[in-house]
Protein backbone atom coordinates (compact mmCIF):
# COMPACT_ATOMS: atom_id res chain seq x y z
CA UNK A 1 0.00 0.00 0.00
CA UNK A 2 2.63 2.39 0.99
CA UNK A 3 4.77 1.63 -2.66
CA UNK A 4 1.27 2.62 -4.32
CA UNK A 5 0.85 5.75 -1.92
CA UNK A 6 4.29 6.94 -3.37
CA UNK A 7 3.47 6.24 -6.81
CA UNK A 8 0.75 8.09 -6.70
CA UNK A 9 2.45 11.39 -4.91
CA UNK A 10 5.06 11.18 -7.22
CA UNK A 11 2.74 11.49 -10.49
CA UNK A 12 0.74 13.98 -8.58
CA UNK A 13 3.10 16.01 -8.25
CA UNK A 14 4.38 15.92 -11.70
CA UNK A 15 1.25 17.09 -13.00
CA UNK A 16 0.96 20.86 -13.92
CA UNK A 17 -2.67 20.70 -13.17
CA UNK A 18 -2.23 20.67 -9.21
CA UNK A 19 -0.09 23.55 -8.82
CA UNK A 20 -2.45 25.61 -11.43
CA UNK A 21 -5.48 24.94 -9.42
CA UNK A 22 -4.13 25.98 -6.07
CA UNK A 23 -2.34 28.96 -7.40
CA UNK A 24 -5.55 30.29 -9.23
CA UNK A 25 -7.27 29.52 -6.01
CA UNK A 26 -4.31 31.24 -4.37
CA UNK A 27 -4.56 34.66 -6.71
CA UNK A 28 -8.68 34.50 -6.06
CA UNK A 29 -8.64 34.42 -2.62
CA UNK A 30 -5.80 37.36 -2.38
CA UNK A 31 -7.74 39.00 -5.27
CA UNK A 32 -11.08 39.02 -3.42
CA UNK A 33 -8.90 40.08 -0.54
CA UNK A 34 -7.32 42.55 -2.56
CA UNK A 35 -10.56 44.11 -3.51
CA UNK A 36 -11.85 44.41 -0.03
CA UNK A 37 -8.39 46.75 0.56
CA UNK A 38 -9.17 48.89 -2.31
CA UNK A 39 -13.52 49.05 -1.77
CA UNK A 40 -11.97 49.98 2.11
CA UNK A 41 -9.79 52.71 0.46
CA UNK A 42 -12.22 53.96 -1.71
CA UNK A 43 -15.71 53.67 0.19
CA UNK A 44 -17.13 54.38 3.33
CA UNK A 45 -18.55 50.72 4.78
CA UNK A 46 -14.96 49.31 5.33
CA UNK A 47 -14.72 45.55 5.27
CA UNK A 48 -13.19 43.97 8.14
CA UNK A 49 -10.98 40.50 8.73
CA UNK A 50 -14.36 39.14 10.14
CA UNK A 51 -16.00 39.98 6.98
CA UNK A 52 -13.43 38.83 4.70
CA UNK A 53 -13.61 35.35 6.63
CA UNK A 54 -17.61 35.80 6.77
CA UNK A 55 -17.45 35.85 2.96
CA UNK A 56 -14.93 32.92 3.16
CA UNK A 57 -17.49 30.86 5.57
CA UNK A 58 -20.27 31.32 2.59
CA UNK A 59 -17.95 29.77 0.03
CA UNK A 60 -17.99 26.73 2.52
CA UNK A 61 -20.58 24.67 0.55
CA UNK A 62 -19.07 25.22 -3.06
CA UNK A 63 -16.00 24.22 -1.84
CA UNK A 64 -17.40 20.85 -1.48
CA UNK A 65 -17.45 21.25 -5.86
CA UNK A 66 -13.68 21.50 -5.92
CA UNK A 67 -13.04 18.40 -3.95
CA UNK A 68 -14.16 16.75 -7.36
CA UNK A 69 -11.09 18.68 -8.99
CA UNK A 70 -8.45 17.56 -6.76
CA UNK A 71 -9.62 14.40 -6.99
CA UNK A 72 -9.53 14.12 -10.52
CA UNK A 73 -5.90 15.27 -10.84
CA UNK A 74 -5.02 12.33 -8.84
CA UNK A 75 -6.75 9.76 -10.84
CA UNK A 76 -5.34 11.46 -13.89
CA UNK A 77 -8.23 10.13 -16.25
CA UNK A 78 -6.43 6.15 -15.63
CA UNK A 79 -9.50 4.32 -17.37
CA UNK A 80 -8.98 6.87 -20.33
CA UNK A 81 -5.18 6.14 -20.65
CA UNK A 82 -5.40 2.57 -19.92
CA UNK A 83 -3.01 2.87 -17.25
CA UNK A 84 -5.10 0.91 -14.36
CA UNK A 85 -4.03 -2.47 -16.05
CA UNK A 86 -0.28 -2.06 -15.80
CA UNK A 87 -0.73 -1.99 -11.80
CA UNK A 88 -3.71 -5.18 -11.73
CA UNK A 89 -1.70 -7.18 -14.00
CA UNK A 90 1.59 -6.62 -11.89
CA UNK A 91 -0.49 -8.10 -8.74
CA UNK A 92 -1.45 -4.62 -6.93
CA UNK A 93 -4.89 -5.43 -5.19
CA UNK A 94 -7.57 -3.56 -5.94
CA UNK A 95 -8.32 -2.80 -2.77
CA UNK A 96 -4.45 -0.57 -3.04
CA UNK A 97 -5.56 1.08 -5.85
CA UNK A 98 -8.84 1.90 -4.79
CA UNK A 99 -8.10 3.08 -1.10
CA UNK A 100 -4.79 4.24 -2.09
CA UNK A 101 -5.77 6.59 -4.19
CA UNK A 102 -8.74 7.62 -1.60
CA UNK A 103 -5.75 8.38 0.71
CA UNK A 104 -3.76 10.15 -1.89
CA UNK A 105 -6.55 12.30 -2.79
CA UNK A 106 -7.31 13.29 1.02
CA UNK A 107 -3.92 14.29 1.26
CA UNK A 108 -3.49 16.19 -1.61
CA UNK A 109 -6.78 17.90 -1.06
CA UNK A 110 -5.62 18.77 2.71
CA UNK A 111 -2.48 20.51 1.36
CA UNK A 112 -3.92 22.12 -1.44
CA UNK A 113 -6.08 23.39 1.06
CA UNK A 114 -3.76 24.59 3.57
CA UNK A 115 -1.77 26.66 0.97
CA UNK A 116 -4.79 28.13 0.04
CA UNK A 117 -5.88 28.82 3.31
CA UNK A 118 -2.92 30.34 4.60
CA UNK A 119 -2.76 32.74 1.41
CA UNK A 120 -6.44 33.73 2.33
CA UNK A 121 -5.59 34.20 6.11
CA UNK A 122 -2.71 35.82 5.39
CA UNK A 123 -3.95 38.29 3.24
CA UNK A 124 -6.92 38.65 4.78
CA UNK A 125 -4.99 39.67 7.98
CA UNK A 126 -2.92 41.97 5.84
CA UNK A 127 -5.34 44.29 4.22
CA UNK A 128 -8.23 44.32 6.37
CA UNK A 129 -8.84 45.71 10.01
CA UNK A 130 -9.10 43.62 13.11
CA UNK A 131 -12.24 44.45 15.12
CA UNK A 132 -13.49 42.65 18.28
CA UNK A 133 -16.25 41.10 15.98
CA UNK A 134 -13.32 39.73 13.90
CA UNK A 135 -12.73 37.20 16.71
CA UNK A 136 -16.02 36.22 17.64
CA UNK A 137 -16.15 35.75 13.80
CA UNK A 138 -12.45 33.67 13.72
CA UNK A 139 -14.10 31.84 16.23
CA UNK A 140 -16.84 30.66 14.42
CA UNK A 141 -14.37 30.22 11.43
CA UNK A 142 -12.55 27.53 13.12
CA UNK A 143 -15.87 25.79 14.66
CA UNK A 144 -16.92 25.69 10.66
CA UNK A 145 -13.87 24.19 9.41
CA UNK A 146 -13.75 21.76 12.00
CA UNK A 147 -17.53 20.74 11.15
CA UNK A 148 -16.64 21.13 7.41
CA UNK A 149 -14.04 18.67 7.02
CA UNK A 150 -15.40 15.75 7.20
CA UNK A 151 -18.02 16.64 4.63
CA UNK A 152 -15.66 17.69 2.14
CA UNK A 153 -14.09 14.41 2.91
CA UNK A 154 -16.87 12.42 1.44
CA UNK A 155 -17.25 14.76 -0.78
CA UNK A 156 -13.61 13.47 -1.98
CA UNK A 157 -15.06 9.83 -1.18
CA UNK A 158 -17.68 10.19 -3.49
CA UNK A 159 -15.70 11.64 -5.89
CA UNK A 160 -13.20 8.20 -6.47
CA UNK A 161 -16.38 6.25 -6.17
CA UNK A 162 -17.12 7.93 -9.01
CA UNK A 163 -14.69 8.30 -10.95
CA UNK A 164 -13.67 4.42 -10.47
CA UNK A 165 -16.75 3.27 -11.26
CA UNK A 166 -17.39 5.24 -14.26
CA UNK A 167 -15.22 5.34 -17.21
CA UNK A 168 -15.70 8.33 -18.05
CA UNK A 169 -14.27 11.48 -15.96
CA UNK A 170 -16.61 13.93 -17.66
CA UNK A 171 -19.99 11.74 -16.85
CA UNK A 172 -18.74 11.08 -13.37
CA UNK A 173 -18.36 14.95 -13.01
CA UNK A 174 -21.42 15.80 -14.32
CA UNK A 175 -22.88 12.90 -11.58
CA UNK A 176 -20.69 13.79 -8.99
CA UNK A 177 -22.04 17.91 -9.15
CA UNK A 178 -25.72 16.16 -9.89
CA UNK A 179 -25.29 14.36 -6.80
CA UNK A 180 -24.32 18.13 -4.66
CA UNK A 181 -26.52 19.83 -5.98
CA UNK A 182 -29.81 17.90 -6.79
CA UNK A 183 -30.03 15.29 -4.50
CA UNK A 184 -31.06 17.21 -1.79
CA UNK A 185 -33.89 18.82 -3.78
CA UNK A 186 -34.58 15.20 -5.45
CA UNK A 187 -35.35 14.06 -1.46
CA UNK A 188 -37.51 17.25 -0.44
CA UNK A 189 -39.55 15.79 -3.34
CA UNK A 190 -39.96 12.62 -1.87
CA UNK A 191 -41.01 14.18 1.86
CA UNK A 192 -43.43 16.18 0.36
CA UNK A 193 -44.82 13.61 -1.95
CA UNK A 194 -44.16 10.15 -0.53
CA UNK A 195 -43.44 10.05 3.08
CA UNK A 196 -42.11 12.70 5.78
CA UNK A 197 -39.58 9.42 6.62
CA UNK A 198 -37.56 11.59 3.48
CA UNK A 199 -37.09 14.38 6.38
CA UNK A 200 -34.53 12.58 8.33
CA UNK A 201 -32.91 11.10 5.13
CA UNK A 202 -32.29 15.46 4.39
CA UNK A 203 -31.04 15.99 7.31
CA UNK A 204 -28.01 13.69 6.70
CA UNK A 205 -26.68 14.89 3.24
CA UNK A 206 -24.02 16.50 3.32
CA UNK A 207 -25.09 19.57 1.34
CA UNK A 208 -27.79 20.07 3.83
CA UNK A 209 -25.44 20.06 6.87
CA UNK A 210 -23.02 22.72 5.55
CA UNK A 211 -26.14 24.94 4.51
CA UNK A 212 -27.30 24.57 7.92
CA UNK A 213 -23.92 25.63 9.09
CA UNK A 214 -24.17 29.00 6.73
CA UNK A 215 -27.89 29.94 7.85
CA UNK A 216 -26.71 29.73 11.68
CA UNK A 217 -24.04 32.12 10.74
CA UNK A 218 -26.45 34.37 8.49
CA UNK A 219 -29.08 34.42 11.34
CA UNK A 220 -26.47 34.87 14.23
CA UNK A 221 -25.89 37.40 16.71
CA UNK A 222 -22.02 37.92 17.48
CA UNK A 223 -22.21 36.75 21.06
CA UNK A 224 -19.82 34.14 20.65
CA UNK A 225 -19.21 30.76 19.22
CA UNK A 226 -21.25 28.33 21.93
CA UNK A 227 -24.62 30.46 20.60
CA UNK A 228 -24.32 29.92 17.09
CA UNK A 229 -22.60 26.34 17.40
CA UNK A 230 -23.06 22.72 19.38
CA UNK A 231 -21.93 19.98 20.07
CA UNK A 232 -25.03 18.49 18.88
CA UNK A 233 -24.07 20.22 15.32
CA UNK A 234 -20.54 19.29 15.49
CA UNK A 235 -21.37 15.35 16.34
CA UNK A 236 -24.17 15.87 13.22
CA UNK A 237 -21.66 17.20 10.77
CA UNK A 238 -19.17 13.76 11.37
CA UNK A 239 -21.65 11.34 11.39
CA UNK A 240 -22.65 12.87 8.27
CA UNK A 241 -19.13 12.66 7.17
CA UNK A 242 -18.27 9.06 8.39
CA UNK A 243 -21.02 7.51 7.03
CA UNK A 244 -20.94 9.16 3.34
CA UNK A 245 -17.34 8.07 3.87
CA UNK A 246 -18.17 4.43 4.64
CA UNK A 247 -21.13 4.10 2.29
CA UNK A 248 -19.25 5.71 -0.89
CA UNK A 249 -16.32 3.66 0.05
CA UNK A 250 -18.34 0.19 -0.15
CA UNK A 251 -20.30 0.96 -2.95
CA UNK A 252 -17.02 1.68 -5.27
CA UNK A 253 -15.18 -0.94 -4.06
CA UNK A 254 -17.61 -3.66 -4.05
CA UNK A 255 -18.46 -2.18 -7.68
CA UNK A 256 -14.75 -1.32 -8.73
CA UNK A 257 -13.36 -5.32 -7.49
CA UNK A 258 -15.24 -6.79 -10.40
CA UNK A 259 -14.71 -4.83 -12.76
CA UNK A 260 -12.86 -5.72 -16.30
CA UNK A 261 -9.76 -3.29 -16.45
CA UNK A 262 -8.61 -2.37 -19.96
CA UNK B 1 12.53 -31.29 -12.40
CA UNK B 2 11.25 -28.84 -14.70
CA UNK B 3 9.44 -26.03 -12.82
CA UNK B 4 6.02 -25.47 -14.23
CA UNK B 5 5.47 -21.48 -15.15
CA UNK B 6 1.87 -21.09 -15.91
CA UNK B 7 -1.41 -23.85 -16.01
CA UNK B 8 -4.54 -22.90 -17.43
CA UNK B 9 -7.38 -25.46 -17.06
CA UNK B 10 -10.70 -25.00 -18.79
CA UNK B 11 -10.37 -21.35 -18.88
CA UNK B 12 -13.21 -20.14 -20.68
CA UNK B 13 -14.65 -16.68 -21.18
CA UNK B 14 -17.80 -14.99 -22.72
CA UNK B 15 -18.86 -11.47 -24.03
CA UNK B 16 -22.29 -11.54 -24.71
CA UNK B 17 -23.14 -14.29 -26.82
CA UNK B 18 -19.30 -14.54 -28.28
CA UNK B 19 -17.27 -17.11 -26.55
CA UNK B 20 -13.56 -15.53 -26.48
CA UNK B 21 -12.35 -18.31 -24.56
CA UNK B 22 -13.40 -22.04 -24.69
CA UNK B 23 -11.93 -24.61 -22.22
CA UNK B 24 -8.66 -23.31 -22.49
CA UNK B 25 -6.14 -26.11 -20.90
CA UNK B 26 -2.34 -25.02 -21.42
CA UNK B 27 1.04 -25.19 -19.69
CA UNK B 28 4.17 -23.52 -19.89
CA UNK B 29 7.05 -25.12 -18.69
CA UNK B 30 9.90 -22.40 -16.98
CA UNK B 31 12.67 -21.77 -19.85
CA UNK B 32 9.79 -22.35 -22.83
CA UNK B 33 9.41 -19.60 -25.43
CA UNK B 34 5.71 -20.15 -25.79
CA UNK B 35 4.26 -18.70 -28.76
CA UNK B 36 0.38 -17.70 -29.49
CA UNK B 37 -0.48 -18.23 -33.11
CA UNK B 38 -3.96 -17.62 -34.07
CA UNK B 39 -6.38 -15.11 -36.42
CA UNK B 40 -7.87 -11.84 -35.11
CA UNK B 41 -10.24 -12.96 -32.88
CA UNK B 42 -9.02 -15.99 -32.22
CA UNK B 43 -8.84 -15.70 -28.55
CA UNK B 44 -5.31 -14.50 -28.09
CA UNK B 45 -5.58 -11.47 -26.16
CA UNK B 46 -8.63 -12.62 -24.34
CA UNK B 47 -6.24 -15.41 -22.90
CA UNK B 48 -3.32 -13.21 -22.25
CA UNK B 49 -5.23 -10.72 -19.98
CA UNK B 50 -6.87 -13.50 -18.17
CA UNK B 51 -3.75 -14.80 -16.94
CA UNK B 52 -2.32 -11.00 -16.12
CA UNK B 53 -5.64 -10.99 -14.45
CA UNK B 54 -7.12 -8.01 -16.29
CA UNK B 55 -10.34 -9.99 -17.20
CA UNK B 56 -11.75 -12.06 -14.88
CA UNK B 57 -12.70 -15.45 -16.43
CA UNK B 58 -16.24 -17.02 -15.86
CA UNK B 59 -14.46 -20.60 -15.87
CA UNK B 60 -11.30 -22.48 -15.31
CA UNK B 61 -8.63 -21.94 -13.23
CA UNK B 62 -5.40 -20.37 -13.44
CA UNK B 63 -1.85 -21.15 -11.64
CA UNK B 64 1.20 -19.38 -11.58
CA UNK B 65 4.53 -20.41 -10.26
CA UNK B 66 2.60 -23.63 -8.98
CA UNK B 67 0.36 -21.40 -7.27
CA UNK B 68 -3.45 -21.04 -7.92
CA UNK B 69 -4.86 -19.47 -4.40
CA UNK B 70 -5.76 -15.77 -4.67
CA UNK B 71 -2.46 -14.77 -2.39
CA UNK B 72 -0.12 -17.27 -4.27
CA UNK B 73 -1.40 -15.53 -7.68
CA UNK B 74 -0.77 -12.10 -6.25
CA UNK B 75 2.60 -12.78 -5.37
CA UNK B 76 3.38 -14.14 -8.43
CA UNK B 77 2.50 -11.60 -10.74
CA UNK B 78 5.45 -9.36 -9.20
CA UNK B 79 7.03 -12.18 -10.71
CA UNK B 80 5.52 -11.59 -14.28
CA UNK B 81 6.41 -8.26 -17.13
CA UNK B 82 3.46 -7.96 -19.08
CA UNK B 83 2.75 -6.35 -22.50
CA UNK B 84 -1.04 -6.30 -23.56
CA UNK B 85 -2.33 -4.43 -26.50
CA UNK B 86 -0.77 -0.90 -27.10
CA UNK B 87 0.81 -0.06 -23.94
CA UNK B 88 -0.25 2.22 -21.71
CA UNK B 89 1.11 5.21 -19.81
CA UNK B 90 0.24 8.96 -18.46
CA UNK B 91 0.78 11.30 -21.62
CA UNK B 92 1.90 14.29 -19.09
CA UNK B 93 5.10 12.31 -18.14
CA UNK B 94 8.30 11.66 -19.70
CA UNK B 95 9.72 7.61 -20.47
CA UNK B 96 11.42 7.45 -17.18
CA UNK B 97 8.61 9.52 -14.86
CA UNK B 98 6.63 6.57 -16.14
CA UNK B 99 8.50 3.84 -15.71
CA UNK B 100 9.98 5.86 -12.52
CA UNK B 101 6.07 6.02 -11.36
CA UNK B 102 6.11 2.07 -12.00
CA UNK B 103 9.17 1.61 -10.22
CA UNK B 104 7.60 3.32 -7.07
CA UNK B 105 4.58 1.31 -7.68
CA UNK B 106 6.30 -2.06 -7.79
CA UNK B 107 8.92 -1.52 -4.87
CA UNK B 108 11.84 -1.98 -7.00
CA UNK B 109 14.44 -0.80 -5.34
CA UNK B 110 17.36 1.04 -7.33
CA UNK B 111 16.44 4.63 -9.28
CA UNK B 112 18.27 3.56 -11.35
CA UNK B 113 16.50 0.92 -12.79
CA UNK B 114 14.25 2.69 -15.07
CA UNK B 115 17.19 4.36 -16.98
CA UNK B 116 18.41 0.80 -17.44
CA UNK B 117 15.38 -0.03 -19.31
CA UNK B 118 15.14 2.69 -20.93
CA UNK B 119 18.26 1.77 -22.43
CA UNK B 120 17.91 -1.66 -23.11
CA UNK B 121 14.79 -0.63 -25.22
CA UNK B 122 16.49 2.06 -27.12
CA UNK B 123 14.67 4.98 -25.25
CA UNK B 124 17.40 6.52 -22.96
CA UNK B 125 17.88 9.27 -25.47
CA UNK B 126 14.29 10.63 -25.30
CA UNK B 127 14.43 13.14 -22.54
CA UNK B 128 11.71 15.54 -21.86
CA UNK B 129 9.81 14.01 -24.30
CA UNK B 130 6.30 13.53 -23.25
CA UNK B 131 4.49 9.68 -23.77
CA UNK B 132 2.06 11.56 -25.35
CA UNK B 133 4.16 13.12 -28.45
CA UNK B 134 5.69 9.51 -29.03
CA UNK B 135 5.62 7.45 -32.07
CA UNK B 136 3.91 3.90 -31.87
CA UNK B 137 7.51 2.54 -31.67
CA UNK B 138 8.38 4.52 -29.08
CA UNK B 139 5.12 3.68 -27.40
CA UNK B 140 5.87 -0.34 -27.79
CA UNK B 141 9.30 -0.32 -27.21
CA UNK B 142 8.15 1.84 -23.48
CA UNK B 143 5.87 -1.07 -23.03
CA UNK B 144 8.40 -3.41 -23.29
CA UNK B 145 10.34 -1.56 -21.15
CA UNK B 146 8.21 -1.63 -18.19
CA UNK B 147 7.80 -5.25 -18.71
CA UNK B 148 11.34 -6.38 -18.60
CA UNK B 149 12.24 -3.48 -15.75
CA UNK B 150 11.66 -5.63 -12.49
CA UNK B 151 13.50 -8.50 -13.95
CA UNK B 152 10.51 -10.63 -14.58
CA UNK B 153 10.45 -14.63 -14.64
CA UNK B 154 7.93 -15.23 -16.91
CA UNK B 155 6.72 -12.56 -19.85
CA UNK B 156 3.82 -12.05 -21.41
CA UNK B 157 3.55 -10.80 -24.57
CA UNK B 158 0.93 -9.71 -27.02
CA UNK B 159 2.04 -8.11 -30.03
CA UNK B 160 5.03 -6.78 -28.55
CA UNK B 161 6.61 -6.37 -32.39
CA UNK B 162 3.67 -4.15 -33.55
CA UNK B 163 5.10 -0.65 -35.17
CA UNK B 164 8.22 -1.26 -34.85
CA UNK B 165 10.75 -1.28 -37.92
CA UNK B 166 12.75 -4.05 -38.90
CA UNK B 167 15.67 -2.82 -36.96
CA UNK B 168 13.17 -2.32 -34.34
CA UNK B 169 12.01 -5.84 -34.66
CA UNK B 170 15.64 -7.45 -34.85
CA UNK B 171 16.34 -5.95 -31.34
CA UNK B 172 13.42 -6.93 -30.04
CA UNK B 173 13.71 -10.48 -31.00
CA UNK B 174 18.07 -10.41 -29.88
CA UNK B 175 16.51 -8.99 -26.18
CA UNK B 176 13.81 -11.60 -25.88
CA UNK B 177 16.37 -14.47 -26.60
CA UNK B 178 19.23 -13.25 -24.04
CA UNK B 179 16.44 -13.41 -21.66
CA UNK B 180 15.38 -16.56 -22.29
CA UNK B 181 19.08 -17.76 -22.59
CA UNK B 182 20.89 -15.65 -20.18
CA UNK B 183 18.37 -15.16 -17.51
CA UNK B 184 16.29 -17.91 -18.06
CA UNK B 185 13.41 -15.78 -18.79
CA UNK B 186 10.15 -17.54 -19.46
CA UNK B 187 8.07 -16.41 -22.39
CA UNK B 188 4.55 -16.70 -23.69
CA UNK B 189 4.06 -14.36 -26.84
CA UNK B 190 1.33 -14.15 -29.43
CA UNK B 191 2.35 -11.99 -32.86
CA UNK B 192 1.02 -11.89 -36.34
CA UNK B 193 4.40 -12.38 -37.86
CA UNK B 194 4.41 -15.75 -37.71
CA UNK B 195 8.12 -15.81 -39.41
CA UNK B 196 8.95 -13.62 -36.44
CA UNK B 197 7.28 -15.82 -34.17
CA UNK B 198 9.01 -19.07 -35.64
CA UNK B 199 12.67 -17.60 -35.07
CA UNK B 200 11.70 -16.94 -31.19
CA UNK B 201 9.63 -20.08 -30.57
CA UNK B 202 10.81 -23.01 -28.16
CA UNK B 203 6.68 -24.45 -28.17
CA UNK B 204 3.48 -23.27 -30.38
CA UNK B 205 -0.31 -22.97 -28.78
CA UNK B 206 -2.59 -22.84 -31.50
CA UNK B 207 -5.91 -21.07 -30.80
CA UNK B 208 -8.89 -20.60 -32.77
CA UNK B 209 -12.44 -19.56 -32.37
CA UNK B 210 -11.50 -19.76 -28.79
CA UNK B 211 -9.88 -23.10 -28.55
CA UNK B 212 -6.59 -23.82 -27.86
CA UNK B 213 -6.64 -26.61 -31.04
CA UNK B 214 -2.70 -27.68 -30.82
CA UNK B 215 0.20 -27.13 -28.51
CA UNK B 216 3.22 -28.20 -30.37
CA UNK B 217 6.89 -28.13 -29.68
CA UNK B 218 9.35 -26.59 -32.06
CA UNK B 219 11.03 -29.67 -32.88
CA UNK B 220 7.26 -31.57 -33.37
CA UNK B 221 6.64 -28.67 -35.70
CA UNK B 222 9.99 -28.66 -37.65
CA UNK B 223 9.39 -32.37 -38.26
CA UNK B 224 5.84 -32.12 -39.45
CA UNK B 225 7.05 -28.84 -41.65
CA UNK B 226 10.13 -30.28 -43.27
CA UNK B 227 10.34 -30.48 -46.81
CA UNK B 228 9.18 -33.50 -48.42
CA UNK B 229 8.54 -35.69 -51.52
CA UNK B 230 5.06 -36.31 -51.01
CA UNK B 231 3.96 -39.52 -53.53
CA UNK B 232 -0.12 -40.27 -53.91
CA UNK B 233 0.39 -44.25 -54.05
CA UNK B 234 -1.89 -46.68 -54.47
CA UNK B 235 -0.67 -48.46 -51.60
CA UNK B 236 1.30 -46.72 -49.23
CA UNK B 237 2.63 -49.38 -46.75
CA UNK B 238 3.80 -51.50 -50.10
CA UNK B 239 5.61 -48.33 -51.61
CA UNK B 240 7.38 -47.89 -47.59
CA UNK B 241 8.45 -51.78 -47.94
CA UNK B 242 9.91 -50.70 -51.35
CA UNK B 243 11.93 -47.18 -50.57
CA UNK B 244 13.06 -49.56 -47.53
CA UNK B 245 14.50 -52.58 -49.37
CA UNK B 246 15.50 -50.76 -52.97
CA UNK B 247 16.30 -47.44 -51.80
CA UNK B 248 17.80 -47.86 -47.96
CA UNK B 249 15.93 -45.33 -46.51
CA UNK B 250 13.88 -45.30 -43.60
CA UNK B 251 13.48 -41.49 -43.41
CA UNK B 252 9.50 -41.83 -44.73
CA UNK B 253 6.20 -41.07 -42.76
CA UNK B 254 3.06 -43.08 -44.19
CA UNK B 255 -0.12 -40.52 -43.83
CA UNK B 256 -2.55 -42.69 -45.04
CA UNK B 257 -3.28 -45.59 -47.19
CA UNK B 258 -2.86 -43.79 -50.12
CA UNK B 259 -0.31 -40.80 -49.31
CA UNK B 260 3.56 -41.66 -48.11
CA UNK B 261 6.01 -38.87 -47.43
CA UNK B 262 9.52 -39.17 -48.00
CA UNK B 263 12.37 -36.41 -46.48
CA UNK B 264 15.04 -38.07 -48.78
CA UNK B 265 16.19 -38.02 -52.33
CA UNK B 266 14.88 -34.17 -52.26
CA UNK B 267 16.10 -33.70 -55.69
CA UNK B 268 15.69 -37.16 -57.09
CA UNK B 269 12.01 -37.45 -57.86
CA UNK B 270 12.34 -39.13 -60.63
CA UNK B 271 14.91 -41.32 -59.60
CA UNK B 272 12.09 -42.48 -56.90
CA UNK B 273 9.08 -42.59 -58.95
CA UNK B 274 11.05 -44.97 -60.95
CA UNK B 275 11.54 -47.41 -58.32
CA UNK B 276 8.25 -47.80 -57.30
CA UNK B 277 7.06 -48.05 -60.76
CA UNK B 278 9.47 -50.88 -61.22
CA UNK B 279 8.00 -52.58 -58.23
CA UNK B 280 4.56 -52.40 -58.66
CA UNK B 281 3.56 -49.34 -57.06
CA UNK B 282 0.72 -47.31 -58.65
CA UNK B 283 2.41 -43.52 -58.55
CA UNK B 284 -0.51 -40.92 -59.35
CA UNK B 285 0.88 -37.61 -57.77
CA UNK B 286 4.32 -36.39 -56.75
CA UNK B 287 5.12 -32.64 -54.80
CA UNK B 288 7.81 -31.45 -52.91
CA UNK B 289 5.98 -30.31 -50.02
CA UNK B 290 8.03 -27.89 -47.00
CA UNK B 291 5.38 -26.15 -44.90
CA UNK B 292 6.60 -23.05 -42.92
CA UNK B 293 4.86 -22.10 -39.59
CA UNK B 294 2.09 -19.63 -41.50
CA UNK B 295 1.12 -22.75 -43.88
CA UNK B 296 0.99 -24.66 -40.86
CA UNK B 297 -1.28 -22.78 -39.51
CA UNK B 298 -3.46 -22.27 -42.18
CA UNK B 299 -3.98 -25.95 -42.82
CA UNK B 300 -4.43 -26.62 -39.00
CA UNK B 301 -7.19 -23.81 -39.30
CA UNK B 302 -9.08 -24.02 -42.56
CA UNK B 303 -6.83 -22.71 -45.59
CA UNK B 304 -6.90 -19.15 -47.28
CA UNK B 305 -7.47 -17.71 -44.43
CA UNK B 306 -5.32 -15.08 -42.77
CA UNK B 307 -3.70 -15.68 -39.48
Amino acid sequence: MLNYIKSELYKTFHRKYLYIFTGICCLLCAGVNLLAFFANEHFDNPVDFGGLLSIAMMMFPAVTYLMLITTDIVFSDEYKHGTLKNAISYGVPRWQVYFGKLLVSIFVTCLSGAVILGVFLLSAFLVAPSTEQSGFVLQWFWAYLGGAVPIWISGISLAVMLFSIIRSSTAASFVYAGVLALLGPMVQILQFYVSDFFASVYAWLPMEVLGDWSTRIITADITGVDTVFSTGLFAHSWATGVLWIFGTCLIGYLVFRKKEIK
Amino acid sequence: MTETVLVTQNLTKKYGSVLALDHVSMTIERGQIYGLVGRNGAGKTTLIRAIASQTIPDMGAIALFGDDTAKGLEQARRRTGVMVETPSFFPFMTARENLEYYRLQRGIAGKHRADEALERVGLSGTGKKKFKDFSLGMKQRLGLGLAIMGNPDFLLLDEPVNGLDPMGIVDVRNMLIRLNQDKGTTILISSHILSELSSLATHYGFLNGGKLIEEISAEQLHDKCRECLQFTVGDSAKAAAVIERVLGSTSYEILNGEQIRLYQFLEESNQVNRVLVENGIEVYAIETRGENLEDYFISLVGGGQHA
